[in-house]
């Protein structure tokens, strides 16, 4: 019993000591936004010196940082959207329709597992440029809205759904996509918002796609305009970290709101994706 | 009659699961399977997009090997993807496993050890850049144990280890929680018959632990070296491949290629070799998988 209370003891100290050198960058982050000089080197974390919220409204100033922060909540958004409806769809037709095609689709939609966005973002380029879509909220948004680990996610909770229920709205007269968004999607909410995080966190912290395909300042998302921001006024150093506690604000609140849910849907990423 | 009611029942549903299918259809073709063929097409070419492109054969391929810029950003990548693995898989097991430890306050830990994965890629290389700066907080450490300052971003042999490092940080937070998953799979009453069968720590871990951990380790080890072959943005931001090309790895030279000197053959001949590497991954993850289930 002793000796447990020692491994214990040891255990708590080393998962301490991780939790600190994690949390080191993000607080040094915090506290260094608000230091009024310029160079924050040569102080310790909390060694005094004035601070303010000067940096926060000096960047603000610099770049447009609302636009950017509107811009990466409506491509967020737009992207959620797109990607509960297109994989709900694609979720209930493999899990509860038999037809001939079916598995193929499911074959060739896991074989989008193997396709990263790095590798083809040349000939995806030359596609969205094509097509006129650079520099549109179309650009930004569709090539990245099909996301086979939403569908597998819908899939697999569908097929929990009982029959019964869904032949019992066909007798009723109901249509399919009434079955779909009336009958269904109340029934799986957390699987809808599981989806729902993992899409939103994937378009919030995208930043190869934007990068690619705009480059008016107009339609950049936030990440697009942090960078921009470090490369033209990369040594006011104090600001570039106000900067960089907008961007990791919006994602800290919604991680606070929807801890549970984040968690699901990182684990379902990595073992789908 | 009922015959022909359950034929028409049929081609309904049949008609139906096509509909539903048809959206993603058209977008996986379309931003997916298209661009990896049309990918293949052009890096038969050569291409600089204000001009057509034009047939050159293999020749992008064949000047691979002549390429020290593609070999030396191969064995970059390489390098970083190996050096920053290792060492995350094993921490990331062994935090994990604490984890499993503690019953007061897990879901706490865990959310704390969880934030490096919510802040946004370019919050963290902003911050990791000052970090490294040769007056920053990295170097006033090394100075606390009385050791020299590095110049960490603008040598080119620190550079490569600075990224790694960094990526240390950043990714053992996310392998955490896979590992985590994984241990609370373990149904309990494992361990309580082990505990009855007298088995001490280590027999538990290298006889019951670590065998049912098998598929988790394998599938962490296949995504931790696809996420890092995958990796750009730390790169892009914080050295933009430099100094001297040292943290150059093939994503970015990928980008650079194409988008700052429009040699989008090349660059496609460069992106199909990243691509390859990636299906060969994924085909040892679905062949190992399939030797778990047998």
């Amino acid at each position: 019993m002793h000796k447990l209370n020692i491994q214990k003891i040891i255990i708590y100290i080393f998962l301490l000591f991780i939790v600190i050198l994690t949390f080191y960058p993000v607080v040094w982050m915090f506290v260094t936004s608000f230091r009024l000089e310029s160079s924050p080197f040569g102080k310790s974390l909390f060694e005094s010196g004035s601070f303010g919220i000067k940096n926060y409204i000096n960047s603000l100033n610099a770049r447009p940082f609302l636009l950017y922060l509107f811009n990466s909540t409506f491509v967020a958004l737009v992207s959620v959207i797109i990607t509960i409806f297109v994989g709900a769809c694609a979720g209930y037709s493999l899990a509860k329709f038999k037809y001939r095609l079916s598995n193929f689709f499911w074959i060739i939609s896991l074989s989008s597992i193997m396709i990263p966005l790095e590798a083809i973002v040349i000939p995806l380029y030359l596609e969205i440029n094509a097509f006129g879509w650079t520099n549109t909220y179309a650009g930004l948004i569709l090539p990245t809205a099909f996301n086979v680990v939403a569908i597998f996610i819908f899939r697999q909770s569908i097929k929990e759904v009982p029959d019964e229920l869904i032949e019992a709205s066909r007798i009723d007269g109901a249509s399919e996509l009434r079955i779909l968004f009336s009958v269904i999607m109340p029934v799986i909410i957390p699987t809808v918002i599981v989806v729902a995080v993992l899409t939103f966190t994937l378009s919030w912290n995208s930043y190869l796609w934007p990068l690619v395909v705009v480059s008016d300042d107009e339609l950049r998302t936030l990440p697009l305009g942090m960078a921009s921001y470090q490369k033209s006024y990369g040594t006011r150093y104090t600001e570039l970290m106000a900067v960089s506690v907008y961007g990791a604000i919006p994602t800290l609140l919604f991680f606070i709101a929807l801890q549970r849910y984040f968690i699901e849907s990182a684990i379902t990423t990595g073992i789908k994706g | 009659m009922k015959t022909s009611n359950k034929v028409l029942y049929n081609q309904y549903i049949a008609r139906w699961g096509l509909y539903f299918m048809l959206p993603s259809i058209a977008l996986l073709f379309l931003f997916q399977l298209f661009p990896i063929v049309y990918s293949l097409f052009i890096s038969f070419h050569e291409y600089d997009i204000l001009s057509p492109p034009k047939f050159i054969g293999l020749k992008n391929f064949l000047s691979l090997k002549n390429d020290p810029l593609f070999i030396s950003s191969v064995s970059i990548t390489i390098t970083y993807v190996f050096y920053t693995i290792v060492p995350v898989i094993g921490l990331s097991f062994f935090i994990a496993w604490s984890l499993t430890k503690i019953r007061n306050g897990r879901g706490v830990w865990r959310s704390l050890i969880f934030i490096p994965t919510i802040l946004p890629l370019v919050s963290v290389a902003l911050v990791w850049q000052l970090l490294f700066n040769f007056r920053g907080p990295i170097n006033e450490g090394l100075a606390f144990f009385e050791l020299e300052p590095i110049s960490w971003l603008a040598n080119s042999n620190y550079a490569p280890w600075s990224m790694i490092i960094m990526s240390w940080w950043h990714a053992t937070s996310y392998y955490t929680i896979i590992f985590l998953a994984g241990f609370l799979s373990i149904p309990r009453s494992y361990y309580e018959a082990a505990r009855v069968e007298g088995a001490n720590g280590f027999e538990v871990l290298r006889y019951i632990t670590l065998p049912l951990m098998k598929p988790t380790i394998t599938l962490v080890i296949v995504l931790s070296s696809i996420n890092g072959l995958k990796t750009f943005a730390f790169q892009q931001i914080i050295t933009d491949g430099g100094p001297a090309d040292s943290t150059l790895i093939l994503t970015l030279l990928i980008f650079k290629t194409s988008f700052s000197y429009l040699k989008m053959g090349l660059a496609s001949t460069y992106s199909i070799i990243l691509f390859s590497g990636i299906l060969i991954i994924s085909l040892i993850q679905i062949w190992l998988l399939k030797d778990n289930n047998a």
